[in-house]
Parts: C-alpha cells; structure tokens; sequence
C-alpha cells in the first residue's frame, strides 16, 4: 500500500504543498523537524479519510485547513529567528550603522532624495503614461479624426459620423462630442460653466453610469428635442447643494431651462474634458439636410468603443473600406476628407499625445537623478567598507566565512537602503503636492496623480534594487579581497582594485551628471529664446476681461451690450484706454476662418485668425501698423467693407507688393468682398513658438456674425488689477446678468502659455542641480579618501622636498582626471540623449556646442572646488607625523 | 510562561500526554483542538522544560507503514505541573476527554 511511489505522490499533493510554502518563514534550522512533523499529521488526517484523489470537495477543504493551520505553528515560531544568523546580522548591521551616524544619515539622506523624487515623478507619469484610462475595457476606445489638408488631424463631421456608425461593423457604440461653455444663472451669481454637448451615445462608450437619474435618451436627441442636461457631482454639490431631488427639475442654461436627468459619480473622472461639470445632447440633424448645415462642420471629436476582439487593424481596415466605397444612401460634399479615410488610435495614445515627450524626458531625467545618488552610495558603502577590513578580517579568522560577511555587508545595505526609502515615501508625498501645486493647467488626469499602490510598489522595487544592487558592488569586493593580507594592513593603507572602482563610479556619476545637466540648460535656453519673442503687441500692465452675454440677446442688443460696457469702463477713474476683440492673443482662444483672394483659384482659403476689433483696438494694443490705414470709427455696419490683414498673409500673397485696395473674401466663399486697407504686424495667437500668423482684423459691425463673447483689454495709470473692482461694477452696470468668465493679465497668460514648457524646464533645473551637488560630493568623496590613503606617500614626498604647491597640483590633477573622463563620456550621452527633447526645444539645437561646452566648464569648476579641500588638506600633512603612523 | 500559569488548552494537552496519548495527530484528536494550538503549545511546553520529545525510529514506521511519529513525554517538572493545573481546572477530573468525532471517507 505504501510504496515509494506512493509517498511520493503524497508530497505532491496541495496540502502538502502548502504546508512546505509555509515552511519558507520557519527559521532554517527549525524547518526540516517542523515540516516533518507537520506532513507527518497530515497524512495522518488523510489516511484516516481516504487518499487525496478520492476525497470529496469538503473533505479537501478541511485538510487545507489543517495545513494552512501550520501556519499559525509557524509564525508562532518566528521568535526563535532572533536566533538566527540573519537577525544576528540585521543587530550588528543596525549597531554597525548607529556608530557611524553621520555615514549613515548621508546615506540615508541620499537615498530618500533618490527614491522620493522618482516616485514622486513615477506617480505623476503613472496615470498618464503606463495606466489605462479609468473605464472599463479602456483599450478598446478608439478615437478618430479626419485627415486635414496638410496631413495634420482634424476634427470630423457629423456627416461622417453617421455614415460610419450606419456603415461600420466594428463598433459597439460610438459617439461624438463638442465643447460647450453655457451661462449657468439663478439665484447665485452668473456663472461660465466648461460643458460638453454629446450625442445619446456618449456615456455608453464610456460605460460610466450616472449616480442619480439616468443617461441621455436617443429620441431626445434630434433638432428641438427635450432639453435636458447631466450635471458632474462637483457641480451638483458646489451649486445645488448636493439635493438628491434635483432630477427632474429645471435650470437655466444660456437662459434657456434645462430638465436635469443624471448626476454622474463624484468618481467619474473625464480624460475627454477634464474641468467638464455638465453635458446636454448635440441635437444635430440626422437626416443630413444640406450640405451648407452646421452637420457638414469639421468640428466635433469622435471616439467610439470597438466590439470585443476587434483590433485597430481590423477597424483600420473597416473604415477604409467604407471610406473607398461611396453609397448613394450616404452622400458626401466635394470636400469631405472621408475619401481619404480616418486617422483611427486608441484614445489613450491621443489624449496623451502632446503632454508623452515632456513626461517620459522628466521621467527619465528623474531615473538619471536615481542613478547618480545610488552611485554615491555604491561610493560611500565602498569606502567604509574599505575601512573595515580589519574588522572583516578578524572576523574571518575567527571563522566567518567569507559569505557570512558578504551577506552581513548586503544586510546592512538593504537596511539602509529600506529606511532610505521609507524616508523617500515621505519625501515622495511632499514631492507630489509640489508637482500638483506646479502642473500645467489642464494637465491630464491631474487628479489621479497621488502616492497610490502602484506608486508604492515602484517605490519598493527600487528600493530592493537598490539594496542590492548598492550592496553586492562593495560586498563581492570584499569577498574577492585578500582578507588575510588585509589582517596585516591597517584600514589606511591603499588596496588598488578598489580605487579603480570608485574612480570608475565617480566618472559614470559625472557623466551622469552632465547628460542632465546639459538636458535643463537646452530647456533653459528654449525657454529664454521663447520669451525673447515679441508677442507682436505690448503685453505689459494689460487687463483682460472676457464677458459673454446671453445666448438670448440678438445681434444688437449684444452690440449694444459690449458698445454700453466699452464706454462705462472708460469713466472708471484711473482707466486710460479700453478696447474690445473677439479673440485674445494667447489666451487659448482659436477661432480661424480660410480667407479667399479676389482672382484666385484656391479652393481651401489661407487658414487666419479672425479678429473682430473695435476701432483704436490694434493702436492700443500697439501692434504696428505696416501699410494703408488702421481701422476707424467710419468702418461702421453701413460703410464699405473693409480689413485689416497680418503682415505674414500679405506677405504669403503678394510678397513685397502692396496688397492695400485688393480685395478678399472672409470666412464662405460665397461671402461678401472686404477692401484690404491696411496691414499691420504679426501676433502671436496660439503661442510665442507658434508659426502661424496668418491674420484679419474688421470691426464687429462688419463682421457678419455677432459674437456672443468678446473681451476687454484694459490699460490704466499704475496698478490695472486694483482697478478690478470697479471695472466690474461698470460692466454690470450695464446689465447684471452677464458673466466675466475670465480675468487676467495679459503678462499671466503669456506665462500660461508656456506652462508646460516651464514645468519641464523646472524639473529638469531642480533635478540638474541635485546631480550637480551629488556629483560634486562623490568627486569630494573620492579625492578626500585618496589623501587619507596617500598620506604617508605625501609625507614621504615632502620629506624628500617636494613642495607644498606640488603636491597641491598631484591631488588636483588626479581629480581633474577623473573628471574630465566623466566630461567626455558625458558629452557623447548627452550627444545621443538629447534629441529625445527635441519637442521640447526652441531655437536651439539639441545638440548646441554652446550649452555642451558651457555645462562641461561648470562640472570643471565644481570638480576644482571639490578637489580643493582634500588637496589643501594634504599640503599641511605634517611629514613627521604622516611617516610615525606605520 | 510562568510557572502555575497555564492555559486551559495546555492542560488538556499534558492531560492527554500523561494519559497516554504521546504524539501530535493523537494529541489533537484526542483533545479536539486544532493543529494550530496544539502544535505551537507543544512547542511552548517543550521550551518552558514540562515536556520533551523524539522522533521514532524510521524503520517502525516504515514496518506499520505509516507516516513517522514524534513521540512527546512528561518531563518531571511537567508531571508536577499538571497536578497543579488539574486542582484549579477541576473539569479536568472527567478525563479521559471525549473522542471527536471522525470525518468520513466520501462515497466517491
């Protein structure tokens, strides 16, 4: 009955198993008795039952309850490891560790910064970069443009989204979606909320379920269907003060009432508009009437949910399809751009799109900052390590064996390392709210950006690297070394090899050193060349107040509106000039329409920025005015149209010709003419990098639209922003209900413009500087060492007459040597490095010999002043004393 | 642990012992305690010096066959210290404790 065989088959068996798993934390000298015991006991119980095979479900159970008993066996056992040989090394590593503390608080110090700055920057990066999107099956969200006119993406129509969601298999559900800034009024004041309108669709791509009340209904969703609106639980708690009884009411939006329908969780988190409090449904026209309808627009986001085991090539591949074959059920306007196909990826890949570069370069960055302080500490552990051969010696000799002290050595490491990188998780915590604190606005998913799990468990598995890493370097060193030799030497005396390591270390840490290093001075100098770029306009002391008026007002109440507000700001006292534009430079505002010339083919018009300005509005702003006249209060509604054109578009059409009296078309072609009568500089719309400049001006009486929101910019004698309050009061002097959405000085926006070039470039400086200082630290660290170790050789030159100054320069040279190693290492790094910034550059090359050079020389100096106090040190060796010490 | 002071469940445990029931499995049916007391308070017994143990010969168990048995017996100390116990546990007196109840095979 009991073969071998049989036993065998015993131990293979899950309990069994179980019981050898738990076994693990018995102490290693306990465990063979233990195990025995415990198997012994379960087999017992087995047989009392019957073999494992024929065991019954509840059977088993209950004998993996039996084993899993053991493990209260075992972890009552766990106070006899005090005893063991490791708990032996953790109390002598800990005593070991306390006798130097100031070793041990460097190190310990270093290592938090490392760990706390990385994971810091891991858990910003993490939502962003590695995380899905927070919806279910994120993977199989999709989003799709339309391919622009120069390759670049455009948003779709929604005649193409018809098409495609009547025609495609591979969706699910798809949905489109465009921004929607509705004027929420009531009781409170007039507030500007950040909305988006959707199609029904919308949340089942998302798959997110509203808290309260439901989704949007798809037959509400047509030309003067219900209007009914989903609020975000931020807003629902911040305005209608949380009350659950908020469903099915009305509120007035745009001063139109709204029936609320849904209040979404306060979890719901979304990547397709992140400061969005509030959707209502797009109510386009299905039927697709004409193609002159706002349904032929390029304006609206598409993103669309695949079925399961769809992929992007077979959805890619899909659309194409439909793309290539027209049907008569769905017809297409001359210029639609689904003929040439969708650009289709996954919706993760194109909401991270623009923000990827910049954070895997801090990423990196950080990574490089680790890299160097775990070299320091690789330095430090070799160097006290060196000064306790003796004590690794003696300990030999009294029989340790040699991977005893190699394992004592990593214990304590690893100690060292684990309390580094608690410190690190405190300085992680502290690193995040700075992060958050400095962010870009608008940064991505800014709200998952905390120390969670993940954050965690990468700040764990760095440290343990870490531990090992940093502590198997000097303790094979100390396996390898002559241990018995060493018993003859005392801790001050030189062992070559061991040099050769530290020396090695320092240059990679230079090197290091310098790739980052050179990285923030590229980022440093593409931002000093940004802001060294005229905006075209004089930004200085200007307020800017962007008003919307209500959706209700017609074309003249809302002329009348802005006329009435533009003349109560100019009585504010301390107000010397008031002028009104339909688009701030930037601001953020786009607002472009083609421009056609008279006697031209083209069929797409050169995309412009449109500007409709009050008259006086392009002098205050102090935009130069180039040829012809500027505007004036004759360019009234009734007046022959006329336009005012960027020196860029003028220059684009009739090179150095004079285009005043030509004439264009704005906007349609088949608008009206406008007579060019002036051309004045360029501006800088989108951002001070931006190459776009093409531009036209009229005064909105001319402008064939009226614009619902315009803003104010403002100049005044001495400080504009006090002058705030009272401006106010005017504007609402004027009618009460109308909101300022948005305040700011023109100095703040040009800085907002490129926050997230400055956020970068503040990384990269703070982490450049750390590399600078630990560097320069491990560059101490080594020279001073070296000293202590050639002491006697420096006593013995100076005994011989060699002179103080000599002996100055010996220790500077070899430090200079080291340095200069790391320098040119560094260079060719950095050289292949660098060009992974090259989005993020401006106006310099990513590999600038001037920044390359520069970077090198302030290493050198770093070096010098490092090498300095260790080489003074060793002139004033005093040579009697040095050569008394053996 | 102290002198005089012990648990209920190491009482019945030496109980057990004393009354013949000498390795772990036995201990633990005879007593109806879980292998997760009785092993880790035979281990306490044995370290405060009331018991001590070996292992049975290899060849024994291979001869019944069964699996091996450590074998647990009262030490002097031991001995007395149950006598003390049993006074203050007066339950205790009813002993041999009842035999728990046996699981059975399945019918698979």
């Amino acid at each position: 009955m009991f073969s071998n065989f049989h036993w065998r088959r015993l131990v293979s068996k899950p309990h069994l198993n179980l019981i050898a798993l738990i076994g693990i934390i018995v102490p290693t000298r306990l465990r063979a008795d233990w195990r025995q015991e415990w198997e012994a006991e379960l087999q017992h119980r087995e047989l009392l039952l019957a073999s494992w095979d024929r065991l019954d479900f509840r059977n088993k159970l209950h004998l993996m309850r039996r084993s899993a008993s053991a493990f209260w066996d075992a972890l009552w056992i766990q106070r006899q490891r005090w005893e063991d040989e490791m708990f032996q090394d953790l109390r002598y590593g800990s005593r070991m560790l306390l006798k130097r503390p100031g070793f041990t608080l460097t190190v310990i110090f270093i290592l938090s910064l490392g760990v706390g700055a990385s994971t810091a920057i891991f858990s910003a990066v993490n939502p962003i970069l590695f995380e899905s999107l927070p919806y279910p099956e994120a993977r199989q969200m999709m989003m799709m443009w339309d391919h622009g006119p120069d390759g670049a993406r455009q948003e779709v129509t929604f005649g193409t989204y018809r098409e495609i969601s009547e025609r495609s298999r591979s969706f699910e559900s798809l949905t489109v979606m465009r921004p929607w800034q509705p004027t929420l009024t009531g009781q409170a004041e007039p507030e500007r909320l950040e909305g988006q309108r959707v199609s029904a669709s919308y949340f089942d791509v998302l798959r997110v379920m509203p808290t309260l009340g439901r989704i949007f209904d798809p037959s509400d969703d047509r030309p003067n269907g219900a209007k009914v609106a989903i609020l975000s639980d931020k807003l629902w708690q911040r305005r209608f003060g949380a009350d659950s009884g908020i469903i099915g009411r009305q509120i007035s939006l745009d001063d139109d009432n709204y029936t609320v329908v849904g209040v979404m969780p306060n979890t719901f988190e979304n990547v397709l508009a992140p400061s969005g409090d509030v959707w209502t449904l797009l109510q386009y026209d299905s039927s697709l009437p004409t193609f002159e309808s706002r349904e032929w627009g390029h304006h609206l986001r598409m993103i669309g949910r695949l079925r399961s085991g769809i992929g992007r090539d077979e959805v890619s591949r899909d659309i194409d399809a439909i793309a290539r074959t027209q049907t008569s059920e769905f017809p297409r306007p001359a210029w639609s751009a689904l003929k040439n196909g969708l650009i289709v990826n996954s919706l993760q890949d194109e909401i991270t799109r623009d923000i990827k570069p910049a954070l895997l370069a801090i990423f990196f960055a950080v990574l490089l900052v680790l890299a160097i302080a775990c070299v320091n500490v690789t330095n430090l552990l070799l160097a006290r390590g060196a000064q306790r051969r003796g004590e690794f010696a003696i300990r030999n000799a009294l029989g340790a064996g040699r991977l005893r002290v190699v394992r004592q050595l990593v214990t304590e490491s690893l100690l060292l390392t684990f309390l580094g990188g608690a410190l690190g998780m405190l300085v992680a915590e502290f690193g995040v709210r700075a992060l958050i604190a400095l962010s870009p606005p608008g940064l991505l998913r800014a709200s998952a950006i905390r120390v969670d799990a993940a954050a965690f468990a990468f700040a764990i598995v760095v440290t343990m690297l870490i531990g090992i890493v940093v502590g198997l370097i000097p303790a094979l060193h100390a396996y390898r070394a002559d241990l018995v030799g060493s018993l003859k030497l005392t801790s001050r005396q030189s062992v070559g090899g061991q040099q050769l390591i530290r020396q090695a270390l320092v240059v990679a840490e230079v090197a290091l050193a310098l790739v980052l290093l050179v990285s923030a001075g590229l980022l440093m100098i593409s931002l000093q060349r940004l802001f060294a770029i005229p905006a075209g306009f004089n930004a200085s002391n200007l307020l800017t107040l962007r008003v919307q008026t209500s959706r209700r007002f017609d074309t003249q109440a809302t002329q009348r509106f802005f006329v009435q507000s533009l003349n109560a700001v100019r009585q504010v006292p301390g107000v010397t000039a008031v002028e009104l534009t339909s688009q701030l430079p930037l601001s953020g505002d786009v607002d472009q329409y083609g421009v056609h010339f008279e006697n031209d083919n083209q069929k797409v018009g050169y995309s412009s920025f449109r500007y409709a300005v009050s008259p006086g509005y392009l002098e205050m702003m102090e935009i130069p005015l180039r040829r012809g006249r500027s505007l004036d209060s004759h360019d009234v509604a009734a007046a022959p149209l006329a336009a005012v054109i960027s020196e860029s578009l003028a220059k684009h059409k009739w090179g150095d010709q004079d285009p005043i009296g030509q004439r264009v078309r704005l906007g349609p072609s088949d608008g009206p003419w406008h007579t060019i009568v002036g051309v004045v500089g360029d501006v800088k719309q989108t951002s001070l990098a931006a190459s776009d400049l093409h531009a036209f001006y009229t005064t909105p009486d001319q402008w064939r639209f009226s614009d619902n929101t315009m803003s104010l910019v403002i100049r005044a004698a001495g400080n504009t922003a006090s002058l705030m309050p009272a401006i106010r009061e005017a504007i609402w002097s004027v009618n009460k209900d109308q909101p300022i959405v948005q305040v700011a000085m023109m100095d703040d926006l040009l800085a907002a413009s490129e926050a997230e070039r400055r956020f970068a470039l503040i990384l990269f400086e703070t982490f450049g500087l750390a590399a600078l200082a630990l560097a320069g630290a491990g560059i101490y660290g080594v020279i001073s060492y070296s000293v202590t170790e050639r002491t006697r050789e420096i006593g013995v030159r100076l005994a011989l007459g060699a002179e103080r100054r000599n002996v100055l320069s010996l220790i500077m040279r070899q430090g200079l040597k080291l340095t200069l190693s790391g320098i040119g290492l560094g260079l060719l790094l950095a050289w292949a490095v660098t060009r992974l910034l090259t989005n993020l550059l401006y106006g310099v090359s990513a590999t600038d010999p001037l920044i390359f050079g520069g970077v090198a020389f302030v290493l050198i100096v770093v070096a010098l002043l490092a090498c300095y106090w260790p080489a003074r040190r060793a002139t004033r060796i005093d040579p009697l004393i040095a050569l008394r010490q053996e | 642990m102290g002198k005089g002071s012990l648990s209920y469940a190491a009482t019945v445990i030496l109980q057990a012992i004393s009354s013949g029931y000498l390795y772990g499995f036995d201990i633990i049916d005879v007593t109806g305690l879980p292998g997760g007391t009785v092993y880790p308070a035979l281990r306490r017994l044995q370290e405060a010096g009331y018991l001590s143990s070996q292992w049975e010969k290899p060849t024994i168990a291979q001869d019944e066959p069964r699996p091996q048995r450590k074998y647990y017996e009262l030490t002097r100390s031991g001995r007395d210290v149950l006598v003390e116990a049993v006074k203050r546990y007066r339950l205790l007196d009813r002993t041999p404790p009842r035999k728990q109840r046996q699981p059975r095979p399945s019918r698979a």
